[in-house]
């Protein structure tokens, strides 16, 4: 699914996060849905570059460099391994001057196969499918982050949410034939992130984003889309006193320098 | 002893029909329970170490219900009592046992419970008094206030004092727009220690981390790019 996103970022300190939640809840009229998601980043190796993963979409289309790949799954589930990883491919944002941010990424559900006949409850080894999943495209596991927090839709386009980061150490590996490596890191990732234990970031991070379905499955209208979309981010902007804005686009860089 | 309608009946021999057992039966059971429910709220009250205020107030509450149906029966049953005469048959020692006798067939009331029922009256008397001018404010006119004028307006000054000195639309509080107004906002790594223990960062590592895995902590001088492989970056 290919998507373009165009977003507004915020941050806010914890001690002022329950006055913005309350503002955004009586701003989008809902009590807030809660988010608890897991997050792992995948960089590419210099080993190969594939074609297949070289975002097509949008202007940004002959790349040297390839994203990295952010792959998520909630965590607010009784049983870890009952939701599925999504994959998301992240390009650089756009250049030029703008009221929003906007940055093409692509992004699909990750599902086990039906034939899947593995009687464990708990989800390595779901995670460890995607980890050799991922090798196969030469993508190899760089770090990974828990995220919890609220989330609101305004406007019914606009998704904002306002969460925090937990961000965790890379389990430390001995030599261990290649092989290996990647069982033992999804193993130790998949089990050792404990949401109730985890240290969080004090800083709130206010994300406001609509996502625009482009590409082959767009309905055509996109510019319409973008065009709406873009006025509900900004409505949204003034309605909250301007905590959220536009980062350097430098920082929301995915791309990885891989070697020739 | 007996009981007859007013039907002047002369028959020597008790008329049993004639008694009301059936209210004389509920209101004897509802006196009886009553009894029961203050004794043991008496007990409770004249133990060593008094019990927390719970247990009081649930048997205080229970005393006041049997009381309720207490006086419910007796409203039901009044046609019946109020027909009704006690009287001691022929066959009723009357001068040996003159005192029992007396004690018995009083109707008169003690000296204090004269008091109350009189304070009773007066309270009904002045409520009822009340209860066209409900919408006066209490403690208007010489009636028993219930709460003095002035309590009023001190709560109201108290209450008005507070509302103003908030403002409740806005993000911001006052002191850090000032604040906002002096310092320059994209440039802070830290801000000081957040209520985790954690130093708080600025949006700009959050998601450089989150988009490049470079440490939380690094400050942003100008835009630290990471393009290695591996993450997150340490120095």
């Amino acid at each position: 699914m290919s998507l373009q996103e165009l977003s507004l970022y915020g941050a806010v300190p914890s001690s002022r996060h329950a006055t913005v939640l309350s503002t955004l809840s009586a701003i989008t009229g809902m009590r807030p849905l809660r988010v608890l998601q897991h997050h792992l980043v995948f960089s590419p190796t210099s080993a190969s570059v594939s074609g297949a993963l070289h975002p097509s979409i949008g202007p940004a289309a002959t790349q040297l460099e390839a994203s990295r790949i952010d792959v998520h799954r909630d965590l607010a589930g009784p049983v870890k391994s009952s939701s599925s990883w999504t994959l998301t491919i992240p390009t650089i944002p756009e250049s030029g001057k703008r009221n929003v941010q906007v940055q093409y990424i692509n992004r699909t559900t990750f599902r086990p196969g039906d034939g899947d006949d593995n009687d464990n409850d708990d989800g390595s080894d779901n995670t460890g499918l995607l980890f050799r999943f991922l090798r196969a495209l030469d993508y190899v596991y760089a770090y990974d982050y828990l995220e919890r927090g609220y989330l609101f839709v305004y406007g019914g386009m606009v998704i904002i949410k306002v969460t925090q980061l937990s961000p965790q150490s890379p389990p430390q590996l001995h030599e261990i034939p290649v092989g290996d490596e990647d069982e033992l890191v999804a193993a130790n990732v998949a089990q050792s992130r404990d949401p109730a234990n985890a240290k969080f970031l004090a800083t709130w991070v206010v994300h406001a984003y609509v996502d625009i379905l482009t590409g082959p499955d767009s309905t055509g209208d996109d510019l319409e889309k973008v065009r709406i979309g873009t006025e509900r981010l900004e409505a949204l902007k003034a309605e909250i006193g301007g905590i959220i804005t536009i980062p350097d686009r430098g920082i929301l860089d995915p791309r990885v320098q891989l070697g020739k | 002893m007996a009981s007859r309608s007013p039907v002047v009946k002369v028959d020597p021999a008790m008329d049993a029909a004639s008694v009301p057992v059936e209210s004389l039966e509920s209101i004897r059971l509802r006196l009886s329970q009553l009894t029961h429910w203050l004794n043991r709220l008496q007990a409770l009250v004249q133990q060593p170490t008094l019990p927390p205020w719970q247990t009081l107030h649930s048997q205080f509450a229970m005393v006041l219900k049997q009381l309720a149906a207490l006086s419910q029966t007796l409203n039901q049953h009044a046609d019946t009592l109020r027909a009704t005469n006690a009287y001691p048959l022929p066959s009723f020692p009357v001068v040996q046992e003159t005192w029992l006798l007396t004690t018995l067939l009083r109707k008169r009331v003690e000296p204090e419970v004269e008091e109350w029922i009189k304070a009773g009256a007066q309270e009904g008397a002045v409520q009822q008094q009340q209860q066209p001018n409900a919408l006066d404010p209490p403690g208007s006119g010489t009636t028993k206030p219930r709460v003095p004028d002035d309590v009023w307006n001190f709560a109201r000054d108290v209450v008005d004092n507070e509302r103003e000195s908030r403002a409740w639309d806005g993000v911001f509080t006052g002191e850090e727009l000032m604040s906002n107004n002096e310092g320059d906002q994209k440039d802070t790594s830290t801000i000081g220690p957040g209520r985790e223990g954690d130093v708080e960062v600025s949006l700009e590592q959050v998601l450089r981390y989150v988009y490049q895995g470079v440490d939380v902590h690094e400050p942003v001088h100008k835009v630290v790019v990471n393009t290695s492989v591996r993450g997150p970056a340490r120095k």
